[in-house]
């Protein structure tokens, strides 16, 4: 047939089998034995059972995934490049049929090894960091689980996996951040970052039903398109116009059409309108129902997607707005970003996983995924930018503002997010996930270098056991650099990277974020405006993040502490595993950026080996998301200016926190007029824009008045009912029981006076005396004998 | 069983005659006569050796019975057979029932059988 372009990645290629459950049954198997073994053996072995069961099973998923990676995915052609493991079928609802299954294409692969490299780290690094805590067990259990989740998540190859695996990173997260559940912070920011998720997961599951109902009936496409084609596409594949009718046709031309809610079945489907549509200038939607003798329509999933409305909203919109917002639930944008900050509560390699590698990212990893999707909506395109624009300053600000060392981190990861919002909504989903695998590394390494200083500045700071911030107040610390210096290095690079220094691998993805946007021509929003705010928050990145460099290992050296510091602490073979975790993703946070994201202007070869590595990688998914005309390569000066201006920023950021922070004393009048001048904003800052009082008066205010509405009408209504009718029944009671003392008992007593009568009657019969027996024997027989003589004869 | 000879027991006769003129009718009538005595005695009396007294009516009364049906029946004697054993009935009978008789005396300083009992009411 030929029409469809195969090569060309219009379509996804049939899967290609591979044993991808692995990668789901050894966390999920490590997550059981973890918490049945750790318990069992946890006297025996000073409980270091948990935490050998639990990275052990992160390691085997590491090497499952680097083998499946190597030897499956790497080998196989570009566009091949699909592997699926169907697993069992789930329900059957009318014409729909959803299964379980898994599929790594090269989005998921990235996705994979991120999770699995970055979370085999972060267990290591746990195994010794919590080396004194309680509870290692439930601790490790869920960290696997978290993993598994995660994977799960990445791996779906539907709507439904996917949002199996969504539900179940939340509800590990919860019990991760409430790890400490006996403190009333980790429990509230717990039950706060699971609420607030919720509502999110609401919305998504909203998005994803009426993605559902949108798809409308099982439409079988003829007219123009099988005039094109020359097949019928339908739900269960493709049937061909033979001599005899429709028939089904062999080969792997398979496109489903209809309702679903598989991920590469859906891109298909309205890749397929998209080719018809390019083939068929004049509109094809019209002169569709060709057909007559089948009786068979030309609906276009595309077209069913963009001509509904609701209200007056165009019908995809609302559906990506509602995806959207489900994604900003994980994400941490805005509006739903105020629980991450207080998801600081739980450990610090919690922070560090759920930051790095799991939760965040399933946000930044949907709108990927569905980028196709988003593509036939501008207006959410715009709305994704602008929410990423938004959430970005405000995090910046937020983090620039913070004392509390992992609120810093906090803050600055909640910004880094929106600049993925940025290039998911400028329609550079791979930009987007290069800057997911980007800031896995440097903040992971942010997060376990915090997690070290914390441990020494807690062991040497009196009164820190009691209040877990105290050790976290970057007040506190200061004059660490020659206490840790593996660590100090490690934390300068992982700042450069996500200040954005040039050569650091933030530098690479920010960069290729804002040149995207900056060739952007589709948001219907003005990208200078965007680009100028996203230079701002870029300034604010590089201070805040070099202002936490400088208050924790310089600024004024409180002596005892520094002093301290060399003797307190961890020491031995944990400190150092710790700090060789920390050194490996620093040199991660260098090192993937120019590895995997090259820029194309720096290389000398041109067309599609100048993409960055990573970008070339992850093609096949994105490409085509775009119908109307081909990405044009970006033109080298918008991506020389930049870079440029990029360093710039960033350079002159590390300038500012360096003289401001560095010698903390001698630059204290200078920060007290400032903190004077613009305490207003500080406030404002400080709080995160005031997103717990907007939370407080949008939805929880009102919730409590209507608690407090709902108890008056409980009260007023429901309750005097209820007393009403209790009332009733206590009048009936007692009119079933005069009944019953009259009428009832009397019958009672009436046949048991006669009972008692008769029996009274009946023993005069028997008097005792031999004479009456004697005269009642005769009176018996002469009364037989009469009976006998008459009925005898 | 014909009670039709009855009829001439009213006619008289000479004493042969009148002999053979006897039928059935009149051994079943003084058996009758002398079962309804025995049972008004055992009915009335409260003498308990006249109660025994009244049993004993009763039994001859059955065994001229057998001895008159078994004769105008049969002509056997087979029925004189069973009065011998009757009447040896009887008195093991009343030898039994006087030993209670004296052993209640005994006890109760009488022999009215209304006054013989110990139960209550």
């Amino acid at each position: 047939m030929g029409s469809i372009p195969y090569s060309g990645g219009w379509l996804t290629p049939p899967g290609i089998d591979a044993p991808l459950l692995w990668l789901l049954l050894f966390p999920l198997l490590g997550a059981l034995a973890t918490a049945i073994l750790g318990s069992l053996f946890a006297r025996r072995f000073a409980g270091r059972v948990a935490p050998a069961l639990a990275v052990a099973a992160m390691l085997a998923t590491l090497v499952t995934a680097l083998v499946i990676f190597f030897t499956d995915v790497l080998p196989v052609g570009e566009r091949e490049r699909i592997f699926r493991q169907p697993l069992f079928p789930l329900f059957v609802v009318g014409g729909i049929r959803v299964s379980f299954g898994l599929v790594l294409d090269p989005l998921s692969a990235v996705m994979v090894l991120l999770v699995t490299g970055l979370g085999s780290l972060i267990h290591l690094y746990a195994a010794f960091y919590m080396d004194d805590e309680q509870g290692r067990p439930r601790f490790f259990a869920f960290l696997n689980l978290f993993v598994f989740s995660m994977l799960l998540l990445v791996l779906a190859d539907g709507f439904v996996p996917l949002f199996f695996g969504w539900e179940a990173v939340g509800a590990c997260s919860y019990f991760l951040i409430g790890f400490w559940y006996r403190r009333a912070a980790a429990a509230d920011a717990a039950t706060k970052a699971f609420v607030v998720n919720r509502v999110g997961d609401a919305a998504l599951l909203v998005g994803i039903a009426m993605l559902l109902w949108g798809l409308g009936g099982i439409g079988l496409v003829t007219g123009a398109a099988a005039g094109q084609l020359g097949t019928v596409w339908t739900r269960t594949g493709p049937l061909v116009e033979t001599g005899e009718g429709l028939q089904p046709s062999p080969g792997r031309q398979k496109v489903p059409v209809g309702p679903t809610l598989d991920f590469h079945e859906l891109r298909d489907e309205l890749r397929l309108e998209m080719m018809s549509r390019a083939a068929a200038p004049t509109n094809p939607f019209t002169g569709a129902t060709a057909d007559a003798a089948h009786d068979v329509q030309f609906r276009p999933a595309t077209y069913l997607l963009t001509s509904k409305t609701l209200g007056r909203l165009p019908f995809l919109f609302v559906v990506c707005g509602l995806l959207l917002l489900g994604a900003a639930g994980k994400s941490a944008q805005l509006p739903l970003f105020a629980w991450l900050p207080d998801a600081m509560a739980g450990p610090t390699p919690v922070s560090a996983l759920i930051h790095a590698a799991t939760l965040v990212t399933a946000g930044v990893y949907l709108l990927a995924r569905l980028s196709f999707l988003f593509a036939l909506s501008p207006a959410a395109l715009t709305v994704v930018a602008v929410i990423g624009t938004l959430t970005a300053l405000v995090g910046a600000t937020a983090a620039l503002v913070q004392n509390d060392l992992k609120r810093v981190l906090a803050y600055s990861t909640v910004s880094q997010l929106g600049y993925m919002f940025v290039a998911l909504g400028a329609g550079a989903a791979g930009a987007g996930v290069f800057h997911v695998v980007t800031h896995g590394f440097f903040k992971a390494c942010l997060f376990l270098a915090a997690g070290l200083v914390v441990h020494a500045v807690a062991a040497t700071t009196p009164g820190a056991a009691e209040r877990p911030d105290l050790a976290q107040d970057m007040r506190q610390m200061g004059g660490l650099a020659r206490a840790l210096p593996a660590t100090r290095w490690a934390y300068f690079a992982a700042c450069s990277a996500l200040a954005g220094l040039p050569f650091a691998s933030g530098f690479f993805s920010k960069d290729l974020i804002l040149t995207s946007l900056a060739t952007c021509d589709r948001l219907s929003i003005s990208t200078p405006l965007l680009l100028a705010v996203l230079g701002v928050t870029s300034f604010l990145t590089s201070l805040y993040a070099f202002r936490s460099y400088y208050l924790i290992f310089f600024a004024r050296p409180p002596r005892q502490t520094a002093h301290a510091a060399h003797h307190g602490g961890h020491h031995g073979p944990g400190q150092q595993v710790m700090t060789a975790v920390v050194v490996v993703l620093a040199l991660g946070a260098i090192v993937v950026g120019p590895a995997l994201g090259w820029p194309g202007n720096w290389s000398s070869s041109q067309g599609e080996s100048a993409l960055p590595r990573l970008l070339r990688f992850l093609s096949p998914m994105f490409e085509g998301d775009w119908p109307r005309r081909d990405t044009p390569r970006t033109p080298a000066m918008v991506e020389w200016g930049m870079q440029l201006g990029g360093a710039l920023v960033a350079a002159l950021g590390w300038a500012v926190a360096r003289a401001l922070y560095r010698d903390a004393e001698a630059t204290a009048p200078t920060r007290r007029r400032l903190a004077e001048r613009y305490a207003v904003l500080e406030r404002l800052f400080a709080t995160g824009w005031q997103a717990d009082r907007a939370y407080h008066l949008l939805a929880v205010a009102p919730a409590r008045a209507l608690a407090r509405g709902a108890t008056w009408l409980d009260r007023a209504v429901v309750d005097r009912a209820v007393n009403a009718v209790a009332a009733l029944g206590l009048r009936l009671g007692r009119l079933a029981g005069f009944v019953d003392r009259r009428a009832v008992d009397g019958v009672v007593d009436g046949v048991s006076a006669a009972a008692l009568a008769a029996g009274r009657r009946g023993a005069r019969l028997q008097d005792g005396r031999i004479n009456s027996y004697v005269l009642g024997i005769a009176a018996g027989i002469a009364a037989l004998v009469v009976l006998a003589y008459f009925l005898g004869s | 069983m014909t009670l039709g000879m009855t009829t001439s027991m009213t006619t008289g006769l000479s004493a042969a005659a009148a002999l053979a003129s006897i039928g059935l009718g009149h051994f079943l009538v003084l058996s009758a006569v002398m079962f309804t005595l025995g049972l008004i005695t055992a009915a009335t009396r409260r003498s308990a050796v006249a109660i025994l007294m009244g049993v004993e009516l009763i039994l001859n009364a059955a065994a001229l019975n057998f001895v008159a049906f078994s004769h105008y029946s049969q002509g056997a004697i087979t029925g004189q057979v069973f009065a011998v054993f009757v009447v040896v009935l009887a008195a093991a009978e009343a030898t039994v029932a006087l030993a209670i008789v004296l052993a209640v005396f005994r006890g109760f300083r009488t022999v009215d059988v209304t006054d013989v009992s110990t139960l209550k009411g």
